[in-house]
This record gives structure tokens, C-alpha cells and sequence, in this order.
């Protein structure tokens, strides 16, 4: 009946308060840019309102369920028509979001609440931010030298892209 | 240090998110795992391009080439080594019990690559409680760079090695994590004072040879009246009773009470059975009859007896009876780092047969003998009534491990009040101690039973 005393027993999973900011603030921000229709807003803040509950209790499900909200509020706004910057600013802003929560949900999983954690969320945060304004630069620069606007360069891009994910996979 | 065991720290750390997790890893050796973490985007991409296609939304298209290079973003990066030192300095590695120990770890990262995301839990020892703070954090660290985090633990009973340091690395991107472990070997040790007050505790009545303060029931040379008797040849001048003599013109001899030392031995019951708690994080039974055998201990040696100790354990121990501060020295050692008495328990089943042996075979003939035990199972009583039965006049002290919160609790609760009947049936004195209440209170409140 010997027992391990650690603090575990009673670990307080929440995520630390950066990466809840974070993805509070970046849902907003898809929320703003998508809603150029009346559905894609509300979806939005549905889902952002989900979004927030799920990161601020650590729950995965709730998270994950808003993020797809997010996304789909993304999908919605682009079906209406959105111009490309705005969707490239939706869409990373949803990314962040949905990594910023994921993210902060695993620490707090992993090593609680009462640990220090800000460095590495602002840090991982700080990466994801950076690579996906580049990331979402040279693909406007491409996309706007082709500059007809014909959906097939995107499509060629989007293939190469493609491409190249696939053959990461298979690594 | 035992590097076959993951730390509970660990465990815990990987049960909380891959329920999977649970291998053991060497220092030196890392696992790597993929989160699989940015397939949702790869789903939001691809769904993108299938819309996008079909509305023909350049919006869309270029969303989706977003997405998915975002995808293979997480397939290009790679984990960093797990080379990192860790450093503990330690408030004070000798604390006495429930002494507050800070701990403060300071991490380097030894390699030349960035490490953007590294977990680390602390190898708190395993029968350690954190009070205060986390042994665990998490940071991004440049090469060469250092993060300090601290904790605080209440110290307990033994002594306590920190395990290996559990790190987990993740690429920038989080798409992989490397999990390893790095040795930082340290202890606290953590010895229990033994008590400065000593309290009455209650012997059996006694027929020895040594003079001490324990009142014998037989004549001798001593300070109370006892008896006369007829004169022997031998018997010092001053003891005879001149004024008798005088009377009656018969020598006689006056005999005084004989106030005799005791040799007593302490036995503790720390067979598994004996680590029983009324709750998971309570105190033992065993810590509970380490406690009560120091505060015997030094009534006992107080009040002029040699007091040996010994465990009913798997792994043979033994400390001969004896007095004075040397002894006491060794008992307190004994009663702190004794590996049989440790915290966490013993792998290994007792041979209880073989260790009553070993006391009968080494305690003085006359030794009294106190046996710690919670009394859990039938056999200690049964050894205790076969001490008693081989002329070593036992006591026994129980403290109390049963909780009254479930039907089979209070059933061993019942089953143990029986085998503590039964003892005292035979004329064994018992201590019932709940072990909460300081043990001379118990002493205090308790009869004295049957001498």
C-alpha cells in the first residue's frame, strides 16, 4: 500500500495564461477578418466563443471543436468571395489559434499549471507567427507576380505545395 | 541509483498525454514520437482545395496552398539533441522530518542547436512531497544558454534519491518530440530526531541481574525493605540484623528490594504488510511504529535499560542492546536510514519464521521484547505470543492502519480489534495507538493492561 507522494495526484492541467491569450487573441482576429457574410461571422463566434472555454479548461475536444469552427468560418468567407489577403490573414490567424491552444493544452497536460512555461509558449508561438507570415508572403508575392489573377496559378501553387507535403510524409 | 525505473514524475507526465507512453528509457537514450499535431490544418487545406476548385475562389486556392505548406512544415523540422545538464543545489541535504527543502535546478543546454520547446520534470524522490512550487518547466533555451527553476519538499523519514531528470524536446514546430533522460544523482537525507522528553513506558515485571531502576520482585541489595532470612555464611557484616541478634542470638540477614535493568529490544514489523495507511498520503503504519519505538527508546535507555532494535523485515538488521550517548547515536541512525525500515517498502516477502529466529537467537535470554505492528494479518501476533511463550516478555504497540470508509475497511478494522483480543487474552499487554494522536498521549490514556 506504499504510496508515491508527488503533487501530480492533484496536477492542475490548465494551460498557462500566454497560450490562452494567444488564441483568444488570434480567434479574434479570423473572427474580424472572415466575417464578410452574416453566417461566416456567426459561425465564427460561435466558434470562438468554444475556442476560449476549451483553452481556458484544458479540454482538447471543446479546442479542437472550435478550431474546426474557426476554419470552417474561414471556408465560408472564401465561398463568398473574400479577397486573397484577407483569407491569407484568416486563415493564419486560425492557425495560430488553433497552435497556441494545442500547444498551451499539452504543457499544461504535461507538466501543470503551477510550472513555468511562458518562455516556451511565447517562443513557440513567436515560430509559428514568424513562418506563417512567410510562408503566407511568398505565397501572395508568386501568387500576385502571376498577376492575372487566373485561379489556375493558385492552383499550380497549391499542387506544388502539395508535392512537396507529400514527399515529406513519405520520409 | 536504480536507473531500471522510470521517475513517478515521469510516468505521470506521459500517462497525461499519450496513455501509451509508458516505456522505460536510459540516460543517454532518447524516443522520439510524432504529435501528429498539424493534421488538422493538412484537413483545412485540403478541404480548402477541394471548395476552392469548385467555386473557382482564388481566395480559397491561395488559402489552401497556405495550409498546406503549414502541413509541411511540421514533416521538415527535426527534434534537437537532448544534451542538457542538469544542476540541483539543495537548501539542505540533511533535514530533519517535515523540514521544508528547497530545490533549485538549473538547466544548460549543452548543445549547439536551439532548443525551442524543452519540458523538463524534475526526479523528485518518489516518497517526497512538493509543497510548494513545480519540479517541472518548460522554456526555449539557445546553446549554451541556462534557465533556474526552483521547488520546495517536505522531507520525510530515510533517505531519498532524486531519479533521473525526465526532458522533453520538441521541434520548433512541435510536429516531433524526443523524450530522454538526463542522471543528475543527488540525496537528502533525512534523519529523524529522536524524542528529547521521554515518557513512562510500561515493562513487564522482571527477574534479572543487573542492578537498575526497574524494582524486581526479589530480595537482594537494594534500598527498599524486602525480607529477612536465616544468615548464610557470606553474607556482608553491615546486612545483618544486629538489633535481632541481640534479641534472639540468631544471625540474620536483611534483604533489600533489588531494583534491576532490563534489556529490552524493540522490534518494528516492516514487512509489506506493514506499510498499510488509512488513506494514500497518510503516514504509515510503519512510520507510525518507527515513531512510537524512538519515543520507547529513549524512555527505556532514560530509565537505565539497554534497549536493542530490530525489524521483521526481509533483509536482516540488528542493533544489540545497549545505553548512552554512543548508542543513541546508532539507534537514531538506525531508526532514519535503516534500509529495512526505509519509506517505500520492501520488494520481497518476509521470512517471518526466520526472523523471529534470528531475534531468539541473538536478544539476552531474559531481554523483554516490544514488537511495533500494525497488526494486519495474524502472523506477527502469532509470532509475538511465541516470543512471549519462549520466556521473552513481550508488549506489543499497534498502531492503528484501518479506515472506517468502506464495508471491507471496517472489516479489517474489526478482524484486527480480534487478533489484539486475542493477544491480550494472553496476558500480552497491547498498545492500541490510531496513530494520529502523538504516541505519549496514547501511552498516557492506555490502562497498562495485564502485567
Amino acid at each position: 500500500m506504499s504510496t508515491r507522494a508527488t503533487d501530480a495526484d492533484s496536477l492542475d492541467t490548465r494551460p498557462g495564461t500566454a497560450s490562452v491569450a494567444v488564441a483568444v487573441a488570434a480567434g479574434l482576429v479570423t473572427v474580424l477578418v472572415s466575417a464578410t457574410t452574416l453566417l461566416a461571422g456567426a459561425v465564427g463566434l460561435c466558434a470562438l466563443v468554444v475556442v476560449s472555454f476549451g483553452v481556458r479548461r484544458g479540454s482538447r475536444l471543446l479546442h479542437r471543436i472550435g478550431s474546426a469552427g474557426l476554419f470552417g468560418a474561414v471556408l465560408l468567407a472564401g465561398v463568398a468571395g473574400t479577397e486573397p489577403v484577407p483569407m491569407l490573414v484568416a486563415a493564419g490567424a486560425a492557425v495560430v489559434a488553433w497552435d497556441a491552444g494545442e500547444h498551451g493544452i499539452d504543457l499544461g497536460r504535461q507538466l501543470g499549471h503551477a510550472a513555468v512555461s511562458t518562455r516556451a509558449q511565447l517562443a513557440h508561438v513567436g515560430v509559428t507567427v514568424a513562418v506563417g507570415s512567410a510562408v503566407a508572403v511568398v505565397g501572395y508575392v508568386v501568387y500576385d507576380a502571376a498577376s492575372t489573377g487566373q485561379p489556375t496559378t493558385a492552383i499550380a501553387l497549391s499542387l506544388g505545395a502539395a508535392l512537396l507535403f507529400t514527399y515529406a510524409l513519405d520520409r | 541509483m536504480s536507473f531500471s525505473s522510470i521517475p513517478a514524475a515521469a510516468t505521470r507526465a506521459a500517462g497525461a498525454t499519450d496513455e501509451a507512453a509508458e516505456f522505460e528509457i536510459e540516460p543517454g537514450t532518447v524516443v522520439d514520437r510524432r504529435t501528429r499535431r498539424w493534421y488538422g490544418v493538412t484537413v483545412f487545406a485540403l478541404l480548402a482545395l477541394g471548395v476552392g476548385v469548385l467555386t473557382r475562389e482564388p481566395g480559397l486556392l491561395l488559402t489552401s496552398a497556405f495550409g498546406i505548406a503549414f502541413a509541411g512544415y511540421g514533416q521538415f523540422t527535426s527534434p534537437p539533441p537532448v544534451e542538457v545538464s542538469v544542476e540541483r543545489s539543495i537548501s539542505d541535504d540533511a533535514p530533519d522530518t517535515d523540514d521544508t527543502v528547497a530545490v533549485t535546478v538549473t538547466v544548460r543546454n549543452e548543445s549547439d542547436r536551439t532548443m525551442p520547446d524543452l519540458r523538463l520534470v524534475d526526479g523528485v524522490p518518489p516518497k517526497m512531497t512538493v509543497v510548494e512550487g513545480s519540479p517541472r518547466v518548460a522554456t526555449a533555451l539557445r546553446p549554451g544558454q541556462e534557465t533556474t527553476f526552483s521547488y520546495s519538499l517536505r522531507a520525510r523519514r530515510g533517505r531519498h534519491e532524486f531519479e533521473p531528470t525526465t526532458v522533453l524536446a520538441r521541434d520548433a514546430s512541435g510536429a516531433t518530440e524526443r523524450r530522454g533522460t538526463v542522471d543528475a544523482p543527488d540525496t537528502v537525507g533525512c534523519e529523524a530526531s529522536l524524542p528529547s522528553q521521554s515518557v513512562a513506558f510500561p515493562l513487564r515485571s522482571q527477574t534479572t541481574r543487573h542492578t537498575g531502576r526497574f524494582p524486581a520482585d526479589t530480595g537482594g541489595p537494594g534500598v527498599e525493605f524486602y525480607a529477612t532470612r536465616e544468615y548464610r555464611p557470606g553474607d556482608p557484616l553491615n546486612r545483618v540484623d544486629w538489633n535481632r541478634t541481640a534479641r534472639t542470638g540468631d544471625l540474620t540477614t536483611v534483604q533489600y528490594r533489588v531494583e534491576r535493568s532490563v534489556s529490552v529490544v524493540l522490534v518494528v514489523d516492516a514487512r509489506q504488510a506493514a506499510y498499510a495507511a488509512p488513506a494514500p498520503q497518510a503516514r504509515t503504519a510503519l512510520d507510525a511504529a518507527v515513531d512510537a519505538a524512538g519515543h520507547a527508546y529513549v524512555s527505556l535507555t532514560d530509565a537505565g535499560h539497554d534497549v536493542g532494535l530490530t525489524a521483521l523485515s526481509p533483509t536482516d538488521c540488528w542493533l544489540s542492546p545497549g545505553n548512552g550517548d554512543e548508542h543513541r547515536v546508532r539507534a537514531r541512525e538506525f531508526l532514519s536510514t535503516e534500509p529495512a525500515l526505509s519509506p517505500s517498502g520492501p520488494d520481497a516477502e518476509t521470512n517471518l519464521y526466520a526472523a523471529v529466529q534470528r531475534i531468539r537467537r541473538r536478544a539476552p535470554t531474559d531481554a523483554q521484547i516490544v514488537v511495533f505492528s500494525p497488526l494486519t494479518d495474524d502472523h506477527v501476533a502469532g509470532a509475538a505470543i511465541r516470543l512471549d511463550a519462549n520466556g521473552h516478555r513481550t508488549t506489543v504497540v499497534s498502531p492503528d492502519p484501518t479506515a472506517d470508509d468502506s464495508a471491507g475497511h471496517r472489516l479489517a478494522g474489526v478482524w484486527r480489534s480480534l487478533r489484539l483480543a486475542d493477544l491480550r487474552q494472553r496476558d500480552i499487554p497491547v498498545v492500541d495507538w490510531d496513530g494520529t494522536e502523538p504516541f505519549p498521549h496514547a501511552l498516557a490514556r492506555w490502562d497498562g493492561g495485564s502485567r
